[in-house]
């Protein structure tokens, strides 16, 4: 590269925060932060969120490529722990925040990496993509379709590279499914199992929906704990009365955060199946659920979600409890089905398997993506597109009724109630 | 009364006639049985509740807000919850939209008459639920001017914004912007200009000016274009990319990642040309991913490279040759065959590894006695390469036929033992009996083979093995195991296999592969949702090397079952369980204790049998009261304390008994039984020795049996309920239904047996009297004439011994089990 990281880090800080317009070597003298004395060839990271999946081994790292240089969180007591780990890891001390935007605002962080509850995705990556920062982003994407197009609005504008953390699309076998999602692309792309294709996700065929992601009703309010700052928690969020099962590790079960297990594992699981369907640039047009009535603050249970695309092939998802019995293909078609493990009703599949072209290769180094500025595997279009299927199912459950849905205009036909979950207001002074 | 017409009439008067329905329910009962229905289990069923209540809105809607009352301990406004926002989302269907204005108006009152903020903020939250949807207003996006100026001085992310905004607002300048980016050492800007330029104006606008700009391209622009060829798949330009394809570094790379994306002939040959050179590992992915037929051209460079004369085992040399080679594997490529038999047969060394290596990819079915021989006399490096080779030439071949070629080479074979692994692939039930006998003779090399075979009838053997073959135990159960979770389909036959392999787990004394194969057993016996596997895992819940395993077991069986499990089990093992789960302190195992406390709420206690007050004076013993088995011996496993009863499902024969711990003489006794299904037998032990048949042995067996089942029609009358068992028939009366509990007396007292059911006497006898004394034939024979089932009865006379169950398959419950020692009168 003819342009030196430091060009790149200055340009980037130049118009987002004038006042600190300052060589790295400097403002690292100034400050006698040793954080710059590495080589600086490194990119750097922060960190929003580290009471959850940030803290994991998986993403609280430094390396040879990538310096973990910032974290950010809005309880104290989480902070304080990943201070300490910084400390034992890597021997130096993390420049902490308490409020996002100066993290994403800090020009010594080249990529942003949120792993934040899901109602805040959508704003922070719009706001990072603003500041010049490459994302990083955990699933679900965001918590509605309408922050999602923002998100894949601002990356474009911006010039950005996003990754979204899930990555069974393109490696490790995913869970009970035993087999990598490789030979499954080539045995769809191949036709031997004709079209149109069924894809079952369900404890049958090796997937577990964290059924127990569920919300409590009836919460009686309680004090906010010291520790924490609820209203930052909340953030562009609803204000409900604070209740110790609406935070950190059981926020998943609110619909005000997200969607319990359907949006913890749905774009794990789904993401995959739209590459291996070739459907990464279209979305199902019609969704139909079967579920018990849903609350409107706390997550429920659901017995079926079933997408139907346009050209007939469908994704169902079978809840916890509810899965077919017997022998069930992760993937059948007119002509063959494929179960778990690889397991398929066309005799000597892997020799034909074996025959045809690998998929066409991906970019699935992030770093490298963030140093050539290329597209990762994984990124903002294909992202949207996989996390609009998880919250199209969450619409469809919260209305409890079938929704048809345009996958160019992104939004439902027909059904303004459902579109007024496309785009949920924010509370102020939030905005995307 | 009066005032509560009053009200209704009010009702129907003040407001509009709607306001009843067509079953003339007023508001409130409307609103009511609506409650009662939340949260609806079906769409249908919801549907009809909001059908009511849009009907009677807006009162229903200021009725049900009425009853919410602010948070706090105790208060459940849930119900009212789920009523509101089922019937805004019912109005909200275009189907049902005609009292949406109506449902408003409820909640505007609703919200104006409401004090909680928390509550009003619902009904506000709502009402916006009702508005028509508007798509949110765009922000104002960047001027012309602005964007000018910020392309100028701006960030690298606010240039990004302003050449987007320029090209958005003015297509015509795309190129021109793209040309100038081009230019720019900034890759950040150059890529998002040639990313948002594609949107604009689409791919194949902008190939003339990137083809006419390429030559004086730097060379980090030079791979942005190429990388953007690729992405796009411009054919166009497969000549231009293929002849960057050579060029080093990054340039190079691109190219080649273009070649691979855009194909046809040129980019192949410029690819298999770089399979030795600097970028030979990025060639080789884009190959191995190249679309079309690519057999004739990788075939012919082979046979090129082969033909080149090198000494391939020196330096690089032999770079592009192996390139070529995994090539071959990876696309299977058949034609290649002769090059690599050509290999093999060469003299070279080099040469033969690597063509022994590739020959399973490339042979056929007319390939069998070639790869066969070769494998005979294979060098010990060669043979696994060999056996995987014939492995794959005989599945080209009718599953039927591969094991009978098979056998026929090995019987001319001279190293027998090459072939165990072929003959393992085969995968047919002779090769398990083949290979068994082989490990029976000691021959090295068929254990392996018989741990390979992928069929269900190796595993009996292999648990056979594992018992005596303490070395290599380990991986045999290991392998058992997978073999009952792929094929075993009966869960109890499961749950006995994994029972076995974790009993032999223990006498493992590698610490890390004993712990290994508890837990794969435990995850195995997770997927088994039976009451008996849930004992078994709760049996691991104290060990430490397996408890989290054994507590995930627990909880994933006790949610899935549809057995009963006894409480106190369920308990004892889910409260250990989230025990061990709060231990981690993790997201997902502080869930599962909440899935944990669900199942516990929704289990009730066992019910506790207790003496009447009669019985307690008159001095009867509680034998089972529902909680444990602890004044019982024998067959514990078939015979389970099970939510205050005892679960039967022992099997006939000597070891399925269960027995009191006491010996009787003379005794009342007293239970209650209950038949599950049709045709249940079972029966009273009295006075009998342990481990042997009552009726013959005992005293005699009160017989225990749904005589009521249609296959018992033509029962022997010493057979039916009751029966002192081949001795004294009893009267046949008719039980109560299945599921419906009987209750049961025995006295015996001497030589007399009475037995009461449901408070008929059904028997009433002297069994010494029956068989005029003679308990067994004078003369020593098996037939005896003065017993009523002409069989020999040696335990009649005994003084004393156990009562007992004696089991005979399941479907029987018992509970209340009592007795009244009488002592050793008479």
């Amino acid at each position: 590269m003819a342009q030196s990281r430091r060009d790149f880090i200055k340009k980037a800080g130049l118009g987002v925060a004038a006042a600190t317009i300052l060589p790295r070597n400097v403002l690292g003298a100034m400050n006698g932060d040793k954080r710059f004395v590495a080589p600086s060839d490194r990119m750097t990271r922060g960190i929003i969120g580290v009471g959850g999946i940030g803290m994991s081994n998986l993403h609280f790292v430094s390396d040879e490529r990538c310096r973990l240089v910032a974290v950010c969180d809005v309880d104290k007591n989480h902070l304080d722990n990943a201070l300490a780990k910084g400390q034992e890891k890597f021997g130096e001390k993390l420049q902490a925040y308490t409020d996002w935007r100066d993290l994403v605002r800090d020009p010594n962080v080249d990529i942003v990496h949120i792993a934040t509850p899901s109602h805040w995705h959508g704003l922070m990556a719009v706001e990072a993509a603003k500041a010049g920062k490459d994302i990083f982003c955990e699933k679900p994407m965001t918590r509605t379709i309408g922050e999602g197009q923002k998100v894949v609005e601002a990356v474009h504008k911006y010039g950005r590279i996003f990754r979204l953390d899930t990555w069974f699309r393109f490696k490790d076998t995913f869970y009970g499914l035993g087999t990598t999602v490789e030979p499954l692309k080539k045995l769809v792309d191949s036709g031997l199992l004709g079209w149109p294709l069924t894809v079952r996700i369900s404890g049958a065929t090796g997937f577990a929906w964290k059924f127990y992601w569920t919300g409590k009703t009836n919460l009686e309010p309680q004090p906010v704990p010291k520790e924490l700052d609820y209203d930052m928690w909340l953030g562009p969020a609803p204000y409900k009365p604070y209740h110790p099962h609406r935070v950190h590790s059981s926020f998943r079960g609110y619909w005000d955060y997200e969607s319990g297990g359907l949006g913890d594992m749905g774009q794990h699981y789904i993401d995959p199946v739209q590459y291996i369907l070739g459907k990464d640039d279209t979305l199902p047009v019609k969704v139909e659920v079967d579920a018990p009535q849903q609350h409107p603050d706390a997550v429920g249970i659901w017995r079926s979600i079933t997408y139907t695309y346009a050209d007939g092939c469908k994704i169902i998802l079978e809840g916890e409890g509810f899965e077919s019995e017997g022998k069930v293909p992760y993937i059948e078609g007119p002509k063959g089905k494929v179960y778990k493990g690889f397991e398929c009703t066309i005799p000597n599949v892997m020799d034909i398997i074996n025959q045809l072209p690998d998929p066409e290769p991906r970019n699935t180094d992030f770093l490298d993506c963030v140093r050539t500025r290329r597209k990762f595997a994984l990124a903002e279009d294909n992202g949207h597109h996989s996390c609009t299927i998880v919250n199209i199912g969450s619409c469809a459950l919260r209305l409890g009724r079938t929704l048809h849905f345009d996958p160019d205009k992104q939004l439902f036909i027909g059904d303004d109630a459902a579109n007024l979950l496309v785009n949920q207001p924010m509370r102020a002074p939030w905005k995307i | 009364m009066k005032k509560i017409y009053l009200i209704a009439l009010l009702l129907v008067l003040s407001l509009s006639l709607y306001a009843q329905d067509a079953r003339n329910r007023t508001v409130e009962t409307v609103v009511a049985d609506v409650l009662a229905a939340m949260p609806a289990q079906t769409a249908d069923v919801l549907s009809v509740h909001m059908a009511d209540l849009a009907a009677t809105a807006p009162q229903s809607v200021v009725e049900v807000a009425k009853l919410m009352k602010p948070a706090a301990a105790g208060v459940k406004n849930s119900i009212y919850e789920y009523a509101l926002t089922g019937l805004v989302n019912y109005v909200n269907d275009p189907q049902h939209n005609a009292k949406a204005a109506d449902v408003l108006k409820g909640l505007q009152e609703a919200a104006a008459a409401c004090q909680d903020a928390v509550n009003k903020s619902f009904f506000e939250s709502l009402q916006n639920m009702l508005r028509p949807y508007q798509a949110p207003q765009e922000e104002p996006s960047l001027t012309l001017k602005e964007a000018k100026k910020l392309l100028k001085a701006g960030s690298t992310a606010e240039k990004c914004l302003a050449a987007c905004t320029i090209m958005n607002e003015q297509p015509a300048k795309v190129w021109k912007t793209v040309a100038s980016a081009l230019k720019s050492n900034d890759g950040q800007f150059r890529n998002s200009v040639i990313d948002n330029a594609t949107k604009v104006v689409g791919a194949s606008a902008l190939v003339p000016l990137f083809v006419s700009k390429f030559k004086k391209l730097g060379s980090e622009a030079k791979a942005d274009v190429l990388n953007w060829f690729g992405d796009n798949k411009i054919s166009a330009v497969a000549g231009l990319v293929a002849s960057a394809v050579p060029e080093g570094g990054e340039v190079g790379k691109a190219a080649i990642s273009a070649a691979g994306k855009i194909g046809g002939k040129k980019a192949l040959a410029a690819l298999l040309g770089q399979l030795g050179g600097e970028n030979a590992e990025e060639s080789l992915i884009a190959l191995k991913s190249f679309k079309g037929d690519i057999q004739d051209d990788v075939c012919s460079a082979l046979a090129n490279e082969l033909a080149s004369g090198k000494d391939f085992s020196t330096g690089d040399n032999g770079k592009l040759l192996k390139n070529l080679l995994n090539l071959v594997n990876a696309r299977k490529i058949a034609k290649a065959a002769k090059s690599v038999y050509s290999m093999i047969g060469s003299g070279s060394q080099y040469l033969e590894a690597l063509g022994v290596n590739s020959l399973q990819n490339v042979v056929g079915s007319d390939d069998v006695d070639k790869v066969a021989s070769l494998l005979d006399k294979a060098a010990p490096v060669q043979k696994t390469a060999l056996q995987k080779a014939l492995s794959s030439t005989l599945h080209t071949l009718a599953p039927a036929e591969q094991y009978s070629k098979l056998s026929g080479i090995m019987k001319k074979a001279a190293n027998v033992a090459n072939f165990y692994p072929c003959l393992a692939a085969t995968g047919a039930d002779e090769a398990v009996d083949d290979l068994v006998s082989a490990v029976d003779a000691g021959k090295s090399g068929a254990l392996a083979s018989l741990m390979a075979i992928d069929n269900y009838k190796a595993a009996p053997e292999l648990l056979k093995i594992a018992k005596s073959d303490a070395a290599n135990a380990v991986p045999l159960l290991n392998r058992y195991i997978s073999l009952v979770n792929e094929y075993e389909t009966s869960p109890e036959k499961t749950r006995y296999s994994l029972g076995e392999v974790l009993s032999l787990a223990g006498s493992v004394s590698d610490a890390k592969a004993r712990t290994g194969l508890k837990k794969s057993a435990l995850k195995a016996l997770s997927a088994v949702p039976t009451m008996k596997s849930f004992l078994l895992a709760g049996k691991y819940l104290d060990d430490k090397e397996a408890s989290y395993d054994a507590a995930d077991a627990v909880r994933k069986i006790a949610a899935k079952t549809t057995e009963e499990i006894n409480y106190a089990d369920l308990k004892d093992n889910l409260t250990k369980a989230a025990g061990i789960y709060a231990s981690t302190g993790n997201a997902d195992d502080a869930y599962v204790i909440n899935e944990i406390d669900k199942i516990l709420a929704k289990a009730e206690p066992s019910p506790i049998s207790e003496l009447t007050e009669e019985e307690k004076k008159q001095g009867f013993e509680m034998l089972f009261d529902g909680t444990n088995l602890d004044k019982w011996q024998g067959d514990l496993e078939g015979y389970i304390p099970m939510n205050g009863t005892i679960y039967v499902s022992a099997n006939y024969g000597s070891t399925g008994n269960l027995y009191t711990k006491k010996e009787y003489r003379n005794f009342v006794y007293r239970f209650e039984f209950c038949f599950l299904r049709e045709g249940v037998n079972n029966g009273v032990g009295i006075r009998t020795p342990m481990g042997v048949d009552a009726a013959y042995e005992g005293m005699c067996e009160c017989q225990i049996l749904d005589h009521d089942a249609p296959m018992y029609a033509n029962l022997r009358d010493y057979q039916v309920h009751g029966s002192a068992y081949g001795i004294i028939p009893a009267k046949r009366v008719v039980h109560k239904p299945l599921g419906e509990w009987n209750t049961e007396e025995i006295r015996v007292e001497g030589d007399r047996i009475k037995v009461t059911l449901n408070g008929e006497v059904i028997l009433d006898g002297n069994l010494r009297t029956a068989c005029k004394g003679h308990n067994v034939s004078k003369d020593g024979s098996k037939e005896n004439p003065y017993t009523y089932d002409h069989k020999n009865h040696p335990g009649m006379f005994n003084k004393t011994g156990y009562i007992s169950f004696c089991g005979h398959g399941e479907g029987l419950k018992i509970r209340n089990v009592r007795v009244l020692d009488l002592g050793n009168k008479k």
